[in-house]
C-alpha cells in the first residue's frame, strides 16, 4: 500500500465571489410589475450590487389587504440584518394599482406565485437577476392570520450553491456537489393581526427637508391624509395594524394615526446574549449615561424598546431580574426577528459574499430559534453551514471536522436526499482523509438516484483520477488498491457511457 | 428417502390446511333506499384480473362469498355490485393486518334508483354514483381530471364548539391547498405538477367511515378526500380538543391503493385553528397528494407503457422520498410505487 505524506495546500473551498468589494445601497424599492415583468425597471433596480434578493409582495388570497405590508416588514428585517454586509442588496417588489400583468403570459404575477409558487419565484428572479427570492403568502386562520413564507435560490446566477474543492497537487482536479434544496418553504407564522404588529418601532426622519417639528402622523393612509400631530424623533410608537407601507398606530391614549413606515426603525423581537458578565444595564442609550445595574446577561431577552446609538449603533432596552435598563446592540450575540427565516437568510447572504464566518453564525442562529422548521430546510441549512464551514476554515482539519458533522445531522434529516451523500463525498475526498468513506458516499447516492447528476459527475472524475494513478493525492494513508478496485465497481455499476 | 417423503407429505399438507382455512369470507347486504335487493350480481375483482369470486343477494338482500386472502403485495379487492337497470357500484375493500382476508363492507351497498347513463361503467371509474350521492347532495361537482381533492366539514362535538367548527370548516380548504401547492412545487427536479385544486361537501364524514369517503371519492372521481373530527374534553381544568384527520388517496393501481393515513392531535380549544391542524399534518397532505397522482398516472398507463412516463414518474417518486426522514409515515407507500415502477420497467 502506498503511504504518501500529507498533502500540501489540497484544500481551497472555492465557493463563488472572488469579486472586488464595492459598496452599495443596501436596499431599493421597484415597482416592477406596475409595467409588467418586462418593464424597464426590472432592469435598472440594483444592477451594480452583486449579491441581491428580491422580496416579493406576499400573495393575499383572503384578501387582508396584508400582502404588501409583510414583504416590506421582511425587507426591513433583511435590510437591518444584513446593514453591515458590503455589495448586498435588497429589491422590494410590488404591484400598488393592482393591474394585471401579461409579462407572464396572461396571469396577474401575484396569481402566477399562487398557482405556480417557486417555480414563478425563479422567473422572477432570473427576471430581476438576484440570487434569492422571498415571497410569501397571508392566509385566513379562523379569527388570526397565517403568514406563510418561502425561500427560492436562484442557482442560475452563478454556481453559488456549488461547493467545489479544488486539489494543490493535481492542477485540474476539482470536486463538486451541489447543496441541496433551493426551493424552501419555511415555518408559517400564526398569530392575531394585531400581535404581528406588537414589536418595537421607534421614530426617525427621512424627510430631505429634516423634520424641525418632529416625524409627521397622517390620519389616513396617505400622503395626501391631513396631518393629525407630530412626534420626537427617535420616539418608541405602539403599532396596531398596517396598511402597505402605513403603520397605524395608538396615539395620545384613544387616537390612531398613520406613520410612513420610512420614518420608523425597525428592530429585533428579541436579542440573545452569550454569557456575558457583568453588563451595565444603563438609563438610556448611551454609553456614557448612568449605570442602572450590573448584571450577567446569558439567553433570550425581549425587547422592550430600542434606538440608535452613538454611530447609529443599536441599543435595547431589556428587563433582567427586577432591573430594565439599556445594552449595547455590539454585545448581542444573536437578533430575532418576527420572522425566523431573517437569519437564515442574512446567513445566506454572508454565505454569497464571502462573510464565512457570519455566515456560520446566521446559520446556527437560525438553527437555534427554528427548531421545528421542516427536515428538508433544515438539512438544507446544515449543508450550507457545512460549506460556510470548509470555505472559511483556518484550519482545514477542524473545519473538515466540523463541517462533516453538519453532513451527518443533514444526512439525519433526509437521508433519502443524494444531495447531502455528495456533497459529505467531496468534503470526505477533498480533504485527503477520506478517500473509501467518499466512495461510499457516492455509492449511497447513485443507490438512491442512479441518474444523480452530481453523484455521476463526482464517479467520472474518480474513475478518471484513478485511470491516472492518481488516488494517492485523495488517500492519506489508505489502501489505495482497495480503492481503485472499489471505483472499478462503482464505474462497472452506475456510470452511463 | 422415507423421511424426505414424509417430510415432503407433511409440508404439502400443511399447505393444503393453511389453504382451506385461509379462504375469507365476505358477507354484505345490498339496498335500493331502505329496500334490500335480491339477486344482484357480487363479484370481487383482484387488480385489472376478472371476477375472482362470483355470488348474488338473496331474497333479503344479504350476500356472502368467499375469497382468498390478497397476496402481500396486494392491498385491497375490489367489489363489484350489478343489478340490471340500476348503476353498478364499486367498493374497495381493504386488507385486514393480520389475516390478509380483505374486510367485508360494514355498511349497506347502496344501489342508485335510476339507470346508468349511456356509455358508463363502473370498472372504467367515469361514472357510478351510487349511494344517492348525487353532485346536488354533496354540494360538490364531480371532478372532471380526478385531480380534486374534496374535504368534508369537521364536526366538534361537545357544548360551544360550533363556532370553533364553522372558522375551521371555512379557512381549511385555502390552507390545504395553499400546503399541496406549496410543497408540490418544492420538490427539486420536478418540473410538471398536477393543478390541484380543493373544494368541499357538504357531507359529514367521520374518520372511521373509510368506506363510506371511499364511497364519496370514487363517486366525485376525487384524488383524495379528507375527513376529521374532533371532541372537546376537560383536561387538568383546561379545554382541549382530541383531534382526528383521515387523509384517504383514491387512486388504486391494479391492487395497491394508498393506506388511509389517520393523524390523531390534541390541542387547546383556544388553538383550534386551521392552521394548527395544518401545522401537525405538516407536509403530509402534499405528500398524499404526490402519492395520489403517481398511483393515478400508473393507472392510466397503457398495456405497454411509454418508458418515457415511467422514467417520469421514477423522478417524481425520487423527489417525493428525498423530502422524507426514515420514520415519514408515507415512506412505505413511496417505496412501494417505486416497487411497482419498477417492475413495469423490468416487465415484458
Amino acid at each position: 500500500m502506498a503511504k504518501r505524506p500529507l498533502i500540501p495546500a489540497l484544500l481551497l473551498a472555492a465557493v463563488f465571489l472572488a469579486m472586488p468589494w464595492r459598496p452599495a445601497p443596501a436596499g431599493e424599492i421597484a415597482n416592477c410589475f406596475s409595467q409588467g415583468l418586462q418593464g424597464s425597471c426590472t432592469e435598472r433596480v440594483l444592477e451594480n450590487v452583486q449579491f441581491k434578493a428580491v422580496v416579493l409582495q406576499f400573495v393575499d388570497p383572503a384578501k387582508t389587504d396584508l400582502g404588501e405590508s409583510f414583504s416590506r416588514l421582511m425587507w426591513r428585517e433583511i435590510l437591518d440584518n444584513i446593514s453591515n454586509l458590503a455589495n448586498a442588496g435588497v429589491i422590494l417588489a410590488y404591484d400598488r394599482q393592482g393591474e394585471i400583468q401579461r409579462a407572464l403570459g396572461d396571469k396577474d404575477y401575484r396569481l402566477f406565485l399562487e398557482s405556480e409558487y417557486h417555480a414563478a419565484a425563479e422567473a422572477i428572479a432570473q427576471q430581476l437577476k438576484t440570487q434569492m427570492s422571498v415571497w410569501g403568502a397571508v392566509i385566513a386562520d379562523g379569527d388570526g392570520l397565517l403568514v406563510q413564507p418561502f425561500l427560492t435560490l436562484e442557482t442560475g446566477q452563478g454556481p453559488w450553491t456549488t461547493l467545489t474543492m479544488h486539489s494543490g497537487a493535481i492542477h485540474d482536479l476539482a470536486l463538486g456537489a451541489r447543496i441541496a434544496g433551493n426551493r424552501l418553504n419555511l415555518q408559517p407564522l400564526t398569530a392575531s393581526r394585531q400581535h404581528l404588529f406588537d414589536r418595537p418601532f421607534v421614530t426617525r426622519c427621512s424627510l430631505s427637508a429634516g423634520c424641525p417639528k418632529g416625524v409627521p402622523l397622517r390620519a389616513g393612509a396617505s400622503n395626501d391624509s391631513p396631518v393629525a400631530g407630530y412626534v420626537p424623533v427617535g420616539s418608541s410608537i405602539q403599532a396596531i395594524d398596517m396598511q402597505r407601507e402605513w403603520i397605524k398606530l395608538r396615539w395620545q391614549t384613544d387616537k390612531t394615526a398613520y406613520v410612513n413606515i420610512y420614518h420608523l426603525e425597525m428592530f429585533p423581537l428579541r436579542v440573545t446574549f452569550s454569557n456575558r458578565r457583568d453588563v451595565a444595564l444603563r438609563a438610556s442609550a448611551k454609553s456614557g449615561s448612568s449605570q442602572v445595574a450590573k448584571v450577567n446577561l446569558d439567553g433570550d431577552y425581549e425587547v422592550l424598546d430600542a434606538a440608535r446609538g452613538a454611530g447609529a449603533e443599536p441599543w435595547y432596552r431589556i428587563r433582567q431580574g427586577s432591573a430594565t435598563g439599556w445594552v449595547a446592540g455590539r454585545l448581542v450575540a444573536r437578533r430575532s426577528y418576527i420572522f425566523p427565516a431573517v437569519n437564515l437568510i442574512g446567513g445566506l447572504f454572508r454565505y454569497g459574499r464571502g462573510d464565512y464566518k457570519g455566515a456560520t453564525e446566521a446559520l446556527q442562529a437560525y438553527l437555534a430559534e427554528a427548531p421545528e422548521e421542516s427536515n428538508v430546510t433544515r438539512a438544507a441549512v446544515y449543508q450550507f453551514l457545512a460549506a460556510s464551514r470548509i470555505a472559511g476554515g483556518k484550519s482545514i482539519d477542524r473545519g473538515v471536522k466540523a463541517a462533516l458533522a453538519d453532513l451527518d445531522r443533514s444526512a439525519e434529516l433526509t437521508p433519502f436526499d443524494p444531495a447531502v451523500y455528495n456533497l459529505r463525498a467531496v468534503v470526505q475526498l477533498g480533504s485527503g482523509h477520506g478517500l473509501m468513506q467518499g466512495l461510499k458516499d457516492i455509492e449511497r447516492s447513485l443507490d438512491l438516484d442512479p441518474s444523480d447528476a452530481d453523484a455521476q459527475r463526482l464517479l467520472a472524475t474518480m474513475v478518471d483520477l484513478s485511470n491516472r494513478h492518481g488516488l494517492e493525492v485523495l488517500g492519506i494513508d489508505q489502501d489505495l488498491q482497495a480503492a481503485a478496485r472499489y471505483i472499478d465497481a462503482l464505474r462497472e455499476k452506475y456510470l452511463r457511457s | 428417502m422415507r423421511p424426505l417423503w414424509a417430510v415432503a407429505a407433511a409440508v404439502l399438507l400443511l399447505l393444503a390446511a393453511g389453504r382451506a382455512s385461509a379462504a375469507c369470507p365476505v358477507t354484505g347486504e345490498v339496498k335500493l333506499g331502505d329496500l334490500p335487493i335480491a339477486d344482484a350480481d357480487i363479484a370481487t375483482v383482484l387488480g385489472g384480473a376478472d371476477p375472482v369470486s362470483r355470488g348474488h343477494s338473496g331474497a333479503d338482500g344479504r350476500f356472502a362469498i368467499t375469497v382468498d386472502p390478497l397476496p402481500r403485495d396486494m392491498q385491497v379487492l375490489k367489489l363489484v355490485v350489478t343489478k340490471p337497470g340500476h348503476a353498478p357500484v364499486l367498493r374497495l375493500l381493504l386488507k385486514a393486518a393480520g389475516s390478509g382476508c380483505p374486510l367485508s363492507p360494514q355498511e349497506p351497498v347502496a344501489l342508485d334508483p335510476g339507470l346508468p347513463p349511456a356509455g358508463t361503467t363502473a370498472s372504467g371509474g367515469t361514472t357510478a354514483t351510487g349511494a344517492g350521492d348525487t353532485e346536488t347532495k354533496l354540494c360538490a361537482k364531480r371532478s372532471s381530471l380526478g385531480l380534486t381533492v374534496f374535504i368534508a366539514p369537521y364536526r366538534i362535538y361537545g357544548g360551544g364548539a360550533d363556532q370553533a367548527a364553522e372558522r375551521l370548516n371555512r379557512d381549511l380548504p385555502e390552507i390545504v391547498h395553499h400546503r399541496i401547492l406549496a410543497f408540490e412545487s418544492s420538490l427539486a427536479g420536478v418540473t410538471s405538477f398536477p393543478d390541484v385544486s380543493v373544494e368541499t361537501i357538504c357531507l359529514p364524514l367521520t374518520a372511521a367511515q373509510g368506506e363510506r369517503a371511499q364511497e364519496v371519492g370514487h363517486n366525485l372521481n376525487a384524488l383524495g378526500v379528507i375527513a376529521g373530527e374532533g371532541e372537546l374534553r376537560d383536561s387538568q381544568g383546561k379545554t382541549v380538543i382530541d383531534l382526528v384527520s383521515v387523509f384517504r388517496a383514491m387512486p388504486a393501481y391494479k391492487s395497491y391503493a394508498g393506506v388511509p393515513l389517520s393523524i390523531e392531535d390534541t390541542i387547546p380549544s383556544d388553538s383550534l385553528r386551521p392552521s394548527r391542524i395544518a401545522e401537525q399534518m405538516r407536509d403530509i397532505w402534499g405528500k398524499q397528494i404526490v402519492l395520489a397522482y403517481a398511483l393515478q398516472q400508473l393507472a392510466s398507463l397503457p398495456a405497454t407503457p411509454d418508458q418515457a412516463e415511467i422514467g417520469k414518474l421514477t423522478a417524481l417518486m425520487v423527489s417525493l422520498r428525498k423530502t422524507m426522514t426514515a420514520d415519514d409515515p408515507l415512506l412505505g407507500q413511496v417505496e412501494q410505487v417505486q416497487a411497482l415502477l419498477s417492475d413495469l420497467k423490468t416487465g415484458p
